[in-house]
């Protein structure tokens, strides 16, 4: 698949590992629900600091009379402790769920280093730190669509990579039932189950995935479609009695399973 | 270690984030061909009617040159254009027709939101809180039908260009089938895609708040070879962007077609001996 970026790497024990990179629309997808969490959370912080100022000069200038420009080491000191939320919420969401913020755990995005293994702390801390720059002036939007590996600032610095999750595909849980079972059985003695190749495997298991998502009409004409180049592809003439093409896709599923089993 | 079964089948449905990215990949990829139509096509939008039903026809090609490309059953350039030409027309009605249902909707909401702000003032005489929250409670509702519509007639360009036999009303219905239950992703997906597209008009808005005050310098604010010229740059400036942006959205609607097509009707799903016919 040329669309997306697909890299691998090298361990030191010569295994590879295949990781296709995020890419900027997960990116900045991960990145608008990560702002909305910690908006929120800054939202709060703000307004217990205002209460808290309040609270505090009302305090003070009954006690000495006059506040002494305490409000400006209030302020001051709130605005840093908002830079630390700032760079706290990514360092420790990205540190304890080993490279993921909420906004990329649902997005299903990771950050790894560059050799593969999982980031700490220094390496999150100094992704961080450079956010600024990436997302007030857009430079990490550019370095991601043009760089080699995707990678912003904070990536660059922190020697970092942003890849997608495998998503492994599951088996299909199937009601065998009897009738079904004899199908599966029929197609074992009668068809060359053998000549399905894991390609056409890999297709029927993928209908069988997306079937429910499909319209009713699309989903009986592909069925049949399928079932129409399966019966070509095991060399089998005509099926014992009629059967629904779903049917016998899912029995041709199961006997292939059992044949490579 | 079994081979990665899936890279076995077609790109098949996508999440969010990934159509965005694939949308800049492809575009990048063809970015010659496709930044080249899209300058044509908004040249084209200088002229009257004849002009703007050429821009619809240039749009629809880059979508579906973009389609065949993530179908990864490539079309040239030459040969989509003897698709899409003919429908020329047609593309430029769809456009029409969808205004229209804008247009219609707004009005209605307008008027609704009026027409209850209104009645809320004659019966709750001066509780401004209550008529304020109605009027916003009702102009939230309204956004979230208009942003539900526009959604649904996103793509309508789509099957008309792929789709055969197809008119620009038939088009809207197939439009609105296909993007049923879809709704909140491709709303999704075009604020994504808006996103990562606002460092290009961002720069074009530095660029001309940075050549404005250098042209009154040089001309005098009050000249009228300062406005001239400035509305040349002004429009050459629009076009430039314009042409610059649209591949991307036209990518996106072909990759989000795609998609729906994957996702409900099972595109791409055959046999190999099938694939080879």
């Amino acid at each position: 698949m040329g669309l997306f970026n697909r890299f691998t790497l090298h361990t030191p024990e010569s295994v590879e590992l295949e990781f296709t990179l995020a890419g900027i629309g997960n990116r900045a997808y991960a990145l608008l629900i990560d702002y909305i969490f910690f908006g929120l959370i800054l939202i709060v912080f703000l307004v217990g600091a205002l209460i808290f100022n309040s609270v505090l000069t009302e305090a003070v200038t009954k006690l000495i009379g006059s506040t002494n420009r305490l409000e400006l080491w209030l302020i001051a000191v709130q605005a840093l402790i908002a830079f630390f939320i700032y760079v706290g919420y990514f360092v420790f969401f990205e540190t304890v769920w080993s490279g993921q913020t909420p906004g990329k755990r649902y997005v299903k995005i990771r950050v790894i280093r560059d050799d593969g293994r999982p980031v700490r702390l220094q390496q999150s801390t100094l992704r961080a730190l450079f956010r600024p720059f990436d997302d007030l002036f857009f430079i990490g939007v550019f370095l991601i669509v043009f760089s080699q590996r995707e990678k912003r600032l904070g990536d660059l610095v922190g020697g970092t990579l942003v890849i997608q999750e495998e998503q492994p595909r599951t088996t299909v849980a199937l009601k065998v039932s009897k009738s079904t079972q004899s199908l599966i059985d029929s197609l074992l003695a009668e068809a060359d189950i053998s000549r399905l190749l894991p390609e056409d495997f890999a297709v029927i298991r993928e209908y069988l995935h997306r079937r429910e998502a499909m319209i009713p009409n699309a989903r009986n004409e592909l069925s049949k479609q399928l079932a129409t180049q399966v019966k070509h592809i095991i060399v089998l003439e005509k099926l014992p009695t009629k059967v629904d093409a779903n049917l016998f896709l899912e029995a041709v599923y199961e006997a292939y399973q059992q044949v490579n089993r | 270690m079994p081979k990665n079964l899936s890279s076995a089948i077609q790109t098949g449905p996508l999440s969010v984030g990934n159509v965005v990215s694939a949308s800049l990949q492809i575009y990048r990829d063809h970015f010659k061909s496709y930044f080249g139509l899209a300058l044509v096509g908004y040249l084209w939008l200088l002229v009257p009617i004849y002009g703007w039903a050429k821009y619809s026809a240039i749009a629809a090609l880059i979508s579906r040159l973009a389609f065949a490309e993530v179908s990864e059953h490539p079309e040239t350039v030459s040969d989509a254009r003897r698709e899409v030409d003919h429908r020329m027309w047609s593309f430029f009605g769809a456009g029409i027709l969808t205004s229209l249902i804008f247009l219609a909707v707004y009005l209605a909401g307008a008027i609704g939101i009026t027409v209850l702000g209104l009645g809320a003032a004659a019966i709750s005489q001066q509780n401004y809180l209550i008529i304020g929250a109605l009027v916003a409670v009702a102009v939230i509702a309204f956004l979230i039908i208009y942003i539900r519509i526009v959604s649904q007639l996103f793509i309508v360009e789509l099957p008309l260009a792929i789709e055969n036999n197809l008119t620009a009303s038939s088009a809207i219905s197939r439009s609105w089938e296909l993007t049923k239950g879809s709704v909140g992703r491709i709303v999704w997906i075009v604020f994504v895609g808006g996103l990562v597209s606002i460092p290009v008009s961002a720069f074009i808005q530095t660029v001309l708040a940075i050549v404005q005050p250098i042209l009154i310098a040089l001309l005098g604010a009050e000249s009228g070879a300062f406005v001239s010229v400035y509305i040349i740059l002004v429009v050459a400036l629009s076009i430039l962007s314009g042409a610059l942006v649209n591949p991307f959205w036209q990518a996106m609607k072909a990759i989000i077609y795609y998609d729906l097509r994957s996702r409900k009707e099972g595109l791409g799903l055959q046999m190999r001996d099938a694939k080879r016919k």
